[in-house]
């Protein structure tokens, strides 16, 4: 009989130590790519030169801000981004950190901010953009000096006046001679490799402080051509098959009063001053000087020089003024979110007085603060995909109500007219893809209202001053436990046509109704 | 056998072949990679030797076989015979009752040198009534003298052979179990013949000695589903035992492992250190729906809820059987036995063996395990330490990354655990004991958290100790048990944080219980149990919000178990707990009728509910989490300082089940059971919402000055809005086809719809499979060869998992396909069985299917693991 023998356990035991594997490496896997895949990192170092910094109750005011964006997507006025592809902050606490004493940290409550006479100071800390997609990224940013930036909230989103701004630029040493910045492309390359992207070393200078606040406005009056346009206190409402009535060289005034334009008012009423002022809204009306929004000249071609070659797109006779005016289709879902894809936008004519003063500005610089501005708006929708390299300019209309043509044909641009091929080019070369003009009725929706500056601050209406969050119980003055601007409530809403037959024969493209 | 040097790792002489024939050569594999003919080869070789030698039963079903036997026959007063039955039930299965049955069997039958034999045996066991078995020896020691007197002038009789006893202990996991020889006979203990009768002795010796034992002592018993002992068909729940049989032959050291072949078990891997496990369904990362205990005493963290496995300070070595409770328990245990518990059981002090078990696999697993246990005279201790060391499945970092920063821990680590457990009894007299033990271990730990802690490492320090009295009437614990740890991501891109903290907490436990049997009408017999309970609750941790209270959680509980007659027992149960996180008191009731047609069959019908509370982090969660864009971050909150007044509702489930359990053969035995459960209220990681202003006028928002990010809105727990009702079933069963051949199977259903209230739009959650089969084989032979081969099915998966997008924690579908698990284990026992060696295979079929083996959409891909092992025993 067979039974279990030491001779044949030790001898099993010890081909079992001998079978036995060792120190194989553990595979790599990852099950969530998206999440802890390989990405890309930028950073570097943010070198502030600028005045020094307020504190309060021990702590340094506000905090460096580095914006990393996609150049497909710049912010305007260069583009058609939205928000930064990513974000980095340097509380000041950090940045200023190697002052040390040189900065009054008592904790009393008190504001200290630096005389003006008093000499400025030089920091610089570490910054870093992670994770990223692989693409080409523009570096920019600035120094909230008065500590009002808050990214979740567009009234708080940008810089105001005082704030330091900069990035990572090319030709810093003529940006503080006054040149425009040219900022550093920094590419991670398609595909990340499997270990991961990384470009270091990038320079940030933030030295230009801002001289304005953003151009908070309301919508003060709206002019409206005799057909076509409806309002309601929070809605201007413009057909989708909007016809202007005289849009001709030969009769600007006519041209001018057939189409919709808005007067917007710098600030708030007044009614809404002082709960505009409070925290949280915070804004900066009420004190002096009066809020104002100021007019400046476009350089259209960016050739470092104002001259006739800045112009709107649609007229050589037109120079392009700042604050650039554009309304933006939003979200049929969030009351303040722009729709992203396709991004539609109604460009504005930022209007001088009148379209005939605007005319005659000639290339005189221009640097004027006004309590208002008068925008137009054209009945002629951009739709681009953000990322793709074709978009439309659906204009609703080939002609005026009189027969004219609303932009010349390429027989007339022969002539020298500036016509629809001149419109196309100058569109393409604005956005960066090729524009095509297409005729047909726009795309209805709610548009936001924006003003925007060459520095990139800029306002938006509808905001959060003036729409309740859906967890924020909503009445007429108040959202919750705050108040509520009506002011910032309005919408331009592209309605539905006055001639359905005109639009069934003219639809809105699909360009500017689907993703591709 | 040929082919058992394809087993595993060069067994080529483990396996005597008892009759090579041509068919056993030819399972011989001609390449070593056909793992399909590997396993073919064992099954034929196991086969093989099972039909040629005959060998060995379910231990248990063999020894009740022969006890049973062996009592019909004393009882018709064929002594020898019975007594021969008796002593092989002991030799398969060594029990004090079955020794005082053969020494009282041989004092009846006159055996007066063999009685007092067997009597001191039985006293060296250090049973409850030594005292009066002492007296008795005594006793028959006089009537043996006062014989031999009475026969001097007569020729001597030639003294009886001495009986081998089986040792006084039982067998343990530890130990080498007790094995027959091939003809049934004990290998190394021959059964003492009878000496010669005395005439005049018999009648005189059976007054002394009393009634028999008749009591079935290998009948399975389970303690958790009552809070006291009581054999399954009794049980007012459905009870699931792992036996020390299950876990000596199946190899695995996981304990999640040893539950998966456990019908309705939700047993997912997620990395080599962390396992969740639940029961019929609801299975989670950071499972929290199971209540885990080990001797009664709670090992979950309080922290998370969850159970951190490899972090006891107990291993598989130490268990003497694991109960599952399949279905809510909250009506005698509380909050947290949602959807069952699970009661590790450890092998008594002074029970078994010393010894210790060391084993190696590839990976560099790593497994050790040593114990010494002893009693002297009431006292008794068990004392065991060990190591382990399972590596991860798969990593996600490897080391050339630059976009990461990592933790300090090894990327190939999944679990480490250093451990050591004393526990110690004291009798104080009959039916009266004191326990005291204690416990330490430190583990280190990669798991996957929630929301964004995926990949998580975890250092920990879990220490307890605890005092428990025992009596017949009064049961009184306390138990304080303390977890230190240090806890990071163990990656995180440039620029974010790794989120290290030091989670600790400190929970004292004390019960008291009081314990009643009476009738009342006469013929109804009630069994009462009466108990209070006190839980404090202290955790911190940097996650948390710092004016966290110490909680203290009250209960009381009572059950009543009215038995109508032999066939008919109703059980009510009830439980009040009082949760200080929400104020008020929570009822958990509980109502069985068990109808027995006979005594080895039972009917069951049940209904209970249960809750589980929220955990230290639902309720108290306080922690900014940065968000993909490096300057923003949102605050997890679910008490925000703008709605203080937040509370989570506790998790509830509502059950009705039926079962029928048939243990009638001894041949077979089998279960069928079938369960309605509507789940509600399940805590999930509510979506961010942004900031408002009104928030920023209150306070709330803006740049943060300690991490120096702007919050963007608010997250945290909340309840989930839909409902879960759940039906399903299981069936299961064992067959004992043969001695030393068990086989069994169970398949679990669970068919689980969502109701949507109005306004609700939750994604449907299908984590559960429909569909679950486990089976298995289990092989003892007398040739030293032990084997076991299970395998384990789950049907397809669908999570709906959340996970950070940016700016918000999004809802998404992730689809898992089905798998089937295969692992075997192969033994050889030598050295008169005190030293074994075997080799585990874990996931054999890993690479035949189409895709590699996930139990979890974001876990580690669960590869081919081998292990070999040396257990020996003093």
């Amino acid at each position: 009989m067979l039974r279990p023998t030491p001779r044949t356990g030790l001898s099993l035991l010890g081909a079992l130590l001998a079978a036995l594997p060792g120190c194989e490496a553990v595979d790599v896997f990852i099950p969530l790519p998206d999440h802890s895949g390989p990405a890309g990192v930028l950073d570097g170092t943010v070198t502030y030169a600028g005045p020094r910094p307020c504190t309060k109750d021990g702590h340094v005011v506000g905090a460096a801000v580095v914006l990393g964006f996609d150049t497909r997507l710049l912010p305007p006025p260069e583009g058609l981004g939205t928000s930064a592809a990513s974000l980095d902050v340097i509380p000041g606490d950090e940045l200023f950190g190697g002052l040390g004493a040189a900065l009054d940290l008592t904790s009393d409550g008190v504001l200290r901010c630096p005389e003006p006479g008093d000499p400025p100071v030089t920091v610089s800390a570490t910054w870093r953009l992670s994770p990223l997609p692989a693409g080409t990224y523009q570096i920019r940013g600035f120094y909230d000096h008065d500590g009002d930036f808050d990214p979740t909230f567009s009234i708080a989103n940008l810089p105001s006046r005082g704030d330091v701004a900069g990035g990572a630029i090319e030709n810093a040493t003529e940006v503080l001679g006054g040149a425009a910045p040219r900022y550093r492309e920094l590419t991670l390359a398609a595909p990340i490799p499997a270990t991961g992207a990384r470009v270091s070393g990038i320079a940030v200078t933030l030295g230009l402080p801002l001289p304005l606040e953003r151009p908070v406005f309301h919508v003060a009056e709206v002019l409206a051509p005799a057909s076509g346009v409806g309002q309601s206190s929070s809605e201007v409402v413009m057909a989708s098959d909007f016809q202007l009535e005289t849009f001709t060289l030969a009769d600007p005034v006519g041209a001018e009063a057939s189409l919709l334009r808005l007067r917007l008012a710098a600030g708030v009423p007044d009614r809404e001053v002082a709960s505009a002022a409070m925290p949280p809204i915070s804004l900066p009306v009420g004190g002096e000087p009066a809020p104002t929004l100021t007019y400046a000249r476009q350089d259209v071609n960016r050739d470092g020089a104002i001259d006739a070659d800045d112009h709107v797109p649609d007229s050589a006779q037109i120079p392009a003024l700042f604050p650039i005016s554009v309304f933006a289709k939003l979200d049929d879902h969030d009351p303040l979110v722009r729709q992203a894809a396709p991004a539609v936008l109604l460009q504005g004519l930022t209007i001088y007085d009148d379209l005939v003063t605007t005319a005659m500005l000639g290339a005189a610089p221009l640097d004027e603060p006004r309590e208002s501005v008068l925008v137009g708006v054209r009945p002629a929708a951009l739709c681009l995909h953000p990322t793709e390299p074709k978009g439309v300019l659906v204009i609703s209309h080939e002609t005026d109500a009189a027969g004219n043509a609303i932009l010349p044909g390429p027989e007339d641009e022969d002539a020298g007219a500036w016509g629809v091929r001149d419109v196309e080019e100058a569109l393409t070369r604005q956005f960066g893809r090729t524009i095509e003009v297409v005729y047909g009725c726009l795309p209805e929706g709610r548009y936001a209202l924006n003003l925007i500056y060459g520095t990139g601050q800029a306002w938006t209406v509808p905001n959060e001053a003036g729409v309740c969050a859906p967890s924020e119980s909503a009445s007429t003055d108040t959202c919750g436990a705050r108040p509520r601007l009506a002011s910032q409530d309005m919408v331009l809403r592209i309605g539905p046509p006055d001639d359905p037959t005109y639009c069934a024969q003219h639809p809105t493209p699909e360009a500017c109704t689907s993703s591709p | 056998m040929s082919s058992s040097d394809s087993c595993s790792h060069g067994l080529r002489d483990a396996v005597p072949a008892p009759a090579p024939t041509n068919d056993a050569r030819a399972a011989r594999p001609r390449s070593g990679a056909a793992l399909g003919r590997r396993l073919f080869a064992c099954a034929v070789a196991l086969g093989a030797m099972t039909a040629a030698r005959g060998a060995l039963a379910d231990a248990r079903t063999e020894a009740r076989v022969h006890f049973r036997a062996g009592m019909d026959l004393i009882a018709q007063k064929q002594f020898d015979e019975g007594i021969r039955q008796l002593h092989k039930a002991n030799e398969i299965l060594p029990h004090p009752n079955v020794v005082f049955n053969i020494a009282r069997a041989h004092a009846e039958a006159g055996h007066l040198e063999q009685a007092i034999a067997a009597y001191r045996e039985y006293i060296a066991s250090d049973p409850p009534d030594r005292e009066l078995a002492t007296r008795v020896v005594e006793q028959l020691e006089q009537r043996l003298a006062a014989q031999r007197a009475a026969t001097a002038p007569e020729p001597k009789q030639p003294p009886a052979p001495e009986p081998q006893p089986p040792g006084p202990q039982q067998a343990a996991p530890g130990d080498a179990p007790a094995q027959p020889t091939a003809e049934g006979a004990p290998a190394n203990a021959a059964v003492p013949a009878p000496a010669p009768a005395s005439s005049a002795a018999p009648v005189d010796a059976a007054g002394i000695v009393g009634a028999a034992r008749t009591e079935d002592v290998y009948q399975e018993t389970v303690i958790t589903a009552s809070r006291g002992a009581q054999s399954p068909l009794d049980s007012p729940n459905s009870t699931t035992l792992v036996t020390r049989q299950d876990i000596r032959l199946s190899g695995m050291t996981r304990i999640p492992e040893l539950l998966r072949r456990v019908a309705g078990m939700d047993v997912m891997q997620i990395t080599g250190g962390d396992e969740n496990v639940s029961m019929r369904g609801f299975n989670s990362r950071l499972a929290n729906k199971l209540l885990v205990l080990v001797n009664g005493r709670t090992v979950k963290n309080d922290v998370l809820g969850s159970t951190f496995w490899e972090a006891l300070s107990i291993d598989v070595d130490q268990i003497e059987r694991i109960e599952v409770v399949r279905g809510p328990g909250s009506a005698l245990y509380g909050a947290d036995a949602f959807a069952g518990i699970v009661n590790i059981i450890t092998i008594e002090p002074g029970v078994g063996k010393s010894g210790f078990r060391a084993g190696y696999g590839d990976h560099q697993q790593g497994y050790g395990s040593v114990w010494t246990s002893a009693r002297e005279g009431d006292f008794a201790y068990r004392l065991s330490a060990g190591y382990t060391r399972y590596p991860r499945w798969t990593r996600e970092v490897a080391d050339d990354r630059i976009d990461l920063e990592t933790s300090g821990q090894s990327q190939d680590l999944g679990a480490q655990n250093v451990r050591i457990d004393l526990r110690a009894t004291q009798r104080l007299g009959p039916q009266r004991e004191l326990a005291v033990g204690a416990g330490y271990s430190r583990s280190e730990l990669d798991v996957y958290g929630i929301g964004p802690f995926n990949d998580y490492n975890l250092e920990a320090a879990n220490t307890d100790a605890s005092v428990a009295y025992r009596s017949e009437n009064v049961n009184a614990r306390t138990y304080y048990s303390h977890i230190d740890g240090y806890s990071q991501l163990n990656a995180a891109y440039l620029g974010h944080p790794l989120y290290a903290g030091r989670p600790r907490q400190h929970i004292v436990n004390a019960e008291l219980e009081f314990v009643k049997t009476l009738r009342a009408p006469a013929p109804v017999v009630h069994d009462f149990h009466i108990g209070l309970g006190y839980r404090l609750k202290a955790t911190d941790w940097s996650y948390l919000d710092d004016d966290m209270p110490i909680e203290h959680h009250g209960s009381v509980f009572l059950q009543d178990s009215m038995k109508l007659g032999e066939r008919v027992t109703l059980v009510a149960s009830g439980r009040l707990d009082y949760v200080p996180y929400l104020e008020r008191l929570i009822p958990s009731p509980r109502g069985s009728v068990i109808v027995k047609p006979t005594p080895r069959q039972a009917i069951r019908v049940s209904g209970s509910t249960a809750f589980r509370s929220p955990t230290s982090l639902e309720a108290y969660v306080d922690l900014p989490i940065q968000l993909a864009l490096p300057g923003l971050e949102f605050l997890s909150t679910t008490r925000p300082p703008v709605r203080s007044d937040v509370i989570i509702d506790p998790e509830q489930i509502i059950t009705a089940e039926a079962s029928y359990l048939n243990q009638q053969s001894d041949n077979f035995e089998f279960e069928v059971t079938a369960y309605y459960n509507r789940v509600s209220n399940l805590i999930v990681l509510a979506e961010p919402q942004r900031t408002t202003l009104s928030q920023r006028a209150q306070g709330f928002g803006g740049l943060n000055p300690e991490t120096g990010r702007y919050t963007s809105g608010l997250g945290g727990f909340e309840n989930q809005c839909d409902i879960y009702p759940v039906l399903g079933g299981e069936l299961g069963g064992r067959v004992y086809p043969a001695e030393g051949l068990d086989v069994f199977a169970n398949y679990a259903l669970n068919l689980s719809e969502q109701e949507l209230p109005a306004g609700c739009n939750a994604l449907k959650d299908g984590r559960t499979s429909q569909h679950k089969v486990n089976a298995g084989v289990q092989v003892r032979t007398p040739v030293g060869v032990d084997g076991e081969v299970t395998l384990h099915y789950q049907s397809k998966q669908e999570w709906a998992e959340q996970v950070p997008a940016g700016t918000v924690i999004d809802t998404h579908i992730y689809k898992l396909p089905a798998y089937t698990l295969l692992n075997a284990r192969l033994g050889y026992r030598f050295l008169n069985n005190r030293a074994e060696i075997s080799a585990t295979v874990f996931n054999a079929l890993d690479g035949l299917g189409d895709q590699p083996l996930q139990m979890h959409p974001f876990g580690n891909r669960i590869g081919r693991r081998f292990m070999g092992f040396l257990r020996y025993s003093l």
